[in-house]
């Protein structure tokens, strides 16, 4: 019923993840507040989107919302099409297109390769029963979670966990068939000794081996999407660095999506294709990561930036202010009561997002957009 | 060179390695680590200290010991001229009061059920016993105004505060007995980016205000580049770099240090 067949026509359809106008409601004693509040987004396969925002702009409940993983009494609207199947051409073909995307800064729309289906069938996770998520979530999208201790089972070997995962989705397996699968995850996540691994428990490895771990159970049952939610906020920076470099490696094999949540501006400058930026539930700005990211057209953007530290020391410019609660939210723009550049009419109403505006200086892509009335 | 607040010569301390069921499994039992092992450092009057390191370095544990929060197992240290390991009762308390902590957690550090005035005024209680409810009310006051809540955050309890306006209430907790050295424990990482800059920023002004001799304890290195004079790496328990602060950042002579630094993700512009 959500599924349905369509013919490869637009570009959006190359899409691996299409979200449209997602809205989602949480009720509290003032009534319903939308912690995420008509984002729209695509991720092409193989590309990463790193998602930006601070505590309550609503990133974390965007990500749970495609993982059918909301709070009971949260209603959503909207949509969010997962292609199926995934990757309609090679994952190296991916790995090559967004190499081309990293140099050139534009928008990726792969070519169709002769011999592949023209005929993709795509679903709208929005619509899906219990059920049906069931066998989406882990084969088709996965997500990884910041603190790796808490979502490990820390009574049962880290193998058995894996075995779990990839037995959820394949139940014909034999005990050797799952075994072996599970060596093969662990050596996909570059952990070392791996048969030794797979027989502790959580606590007997390190954080970074912990978050490597549910990068290969995460990855066991081959998603094309995955949803990284802070993964290596927990971490020490050197062990961070690995994982990123890990995640960055797996999605160029694998031709993996990736969904990057993140507050730290300096990791998604090392991750992302394209960047947006959410701000009390709605996505401010959004485009290219290094257009955004070296000429960020939303204050708030530019804000964050101007506060955070860098290795040399620099006069930090903090945003005055705090967020604002969701059941309080300004009339008009919400960023408008902390903004250096606010106007009368930032009141008024909502902004939308807009193209901004090609700048002759640098090189732009047309797909930069951001929801302030000066651009 | 600053006249020094804070001297510590060739401190240890280690702790032995649990032997429970639930232990380490690849540990022996009743091993010892050395969670300090043999650190000397001078912080001198006004300047701040930053102690960097990685998760199990020892940092936390160093930063105990030097308020001897722990007993350390071997070493010395003097704090404003007087030898903090052998101050005992009243002599002790004095120099308690002269040495106060922040918090990482402006969640976890503030008692849900006191009043914001009430946590602020504490430290008074037990320093200042002579003073009237009405005097302490008021230096509470005085002091939340300074940090940027008004003088009406202390009717109020600290959920009603964001993470950012609690990390100043410890703020204010801290420096109600105007002491001489604030310890702060990664003071802005459970803070968002755009709090946690004016957290630094207060922190900055503060020390400015009142002569304030910081020590930082952190992993984060750009953090570090805001605040600190002087740099101190740690790694297994002992200092493996020791400079000042742009010397440390800038031309790292330690492999670590310098792995380190390459490690830090660089935010684009400026």
């Amino acid at each position: 019923m959500s599924t349905c067949l369509l013919r490869v026509y637009d570009t959006s359809v190359t899409a691996l993840l299409d979200v449209r106008g997602l809205t989602v409601e949480v009720p509290t004693t003032q009534g319903w507040v939308r912690p995420v509040n008509e984002v729209s987004l695509e991720i092409a396969p193989g590309e990463t989107l790193g998602l930006v925002g601070e505590s309550g702009s609503g990133k974390t409940m965007l990500s749970l919302a495609l993982m059918g993983l909301l709070p009971a009494g949260t209603r959503t609207s909207g949509e969010a099409w997962l292609m199926r199947g995934g990757v309609p051409f090679g994952a190296d073909r991916v790995a090559q297109n967004t190499k081309q995307f990293n140099v050139t800064g534009q928008a990726l729309v792969p070519p169709q390769s002769p011999g592949v289906s023209s005929e993709v069938s795509r679903k709208n996770l929005l619509a899906l029963t219990e059920r049906q998520m069931q066998s989406v979530r882990g084969r088709e999208i996965a997500m990884v979670f910041q603190e790796p201790m808490t979502s490990l089972n820390p009574v049962m070997r880290v193998g058995a966990q894996i075995a779990e995962a990839i037995r959820a989705h394949d139940r014909q397996l034999t005990r050797a068939e799952s075994a072996a699968r599970v060596l093969t995850a662990l050596e996909r996540a570059a952990v070392p000794n791996p048969k030794v691994r797979a027989r502790q428990y959580p606590h007997q490895l390190s954080g970074g081996l912990r978050q490597r771990v549910m990068i290969a159970m995460s990855l066991a049952a081959s998603p094309h999407l995955l949803i990284a939610d802070e993964p290596t906020t927990a971490l020490d920076v050197t062990v961070q660095k690995q994982i990123l470099e890990l995640l960055g490696r797996l999605r160029h094999e694998l031709g993996l999506g990736m969904l990057f949540i993140t507050h730290d501006l300096g990791v998604v400058a090392q991750v992302a294709d394209q960047l947006a930026v959410m701000y009390a539930g709605r996505i401010v700005e959004h485009g290219p990561a290094r257009e955004v990211l070296a000429q960020p057209r939303h204050p708030y953007t530019q804000g964050l930036l101007s506060a955070s530290p860098r290795l040399k020391r620099s006069r930090l410019k903090p945003i005055v202010g705090n967020v604002p609660r969701l059941d309080a939210l300004p009339p008009g723009c919400a960023f408008e009561p902390r903004c250096p550049l606010r106007l009368p009419e930032c009141v008024a109403a909502v902004p939308e997002l807009r193209a901004a505006a090609l700048d002759a200086q640098h090189e732009t892509s047309g797909a930069h957009r951001a929801r302030c009335v000066l651009v | 060179m600053a006249e020094p607040l804070l001297t510590a010569r060739n401190l240890k301390k280690s702790y032995r390695q649990s032997s429970s069921v639930f232990g380490g499994g690849e540990t022996q039992h009743g091993r010892r680590i050395a969670a300090v092992d043999d650190v000397s450092l001078t912080v001198g009057v006004g300047q701040t200290l930053a102690i960097v390191g990685e998760s199990g370095s020892g940092k936390t544990t160093l930063a105990r010991v030097l308020l001897r929060l722990v007993e350390p197992d071997e070493g010395e240290i003097v704090f404003a001229g007087r030898d903090l390991i052998a101050a005992r009762g009243a002599g002790l308390r004095a120099l308690r009061r002269e040495m106060q902590m922040v918090f990482q957690d402006p969640y976890a550090s503030l008692d849900p059920r006191m009043r914001v005035g009430e946590i602020v005024a504490e430290p008074l209680e037990i320093h200042e016993t002579h003073l009237a409810r009405a005097e302490k009310r008021q230096l509470a006051a005085t002091m939340l105004e300074r940090i940027g809540l008004g003088a009406d955050a202390q009717e109020r309890y600290p959920h009603e505060f964001s993470g950012g306006q609690r990390q100043r209430i410890g703020i204010a907790r801290a420096l109600i007995l105007r002491p001489k050295l604030v310890v702060a424990d990664e003071p802005i990482s459970a803070l968002d980016v755009s709090v946690g800059a004016q957290i630094l920023e207060l922190l900055a002004e503060l020390q400015r205000e009142f002569a304030l001799t910081y020590l930082l304890i952190s992993h984060s290195l750009p953090v570090v580049a805001q605040l600190a004079t002087h740099v101190a790496v740690m790694r297994g328990g002992k200092f493996i770099e020791t400079g000042p602060a742009e010397q440390v950042l800038e031309h790292p002579a330690h492999p670590y240090t310098q792995a380190l630094l390459a490690a830090v993700p660089q935010v684009p512009g400026n």
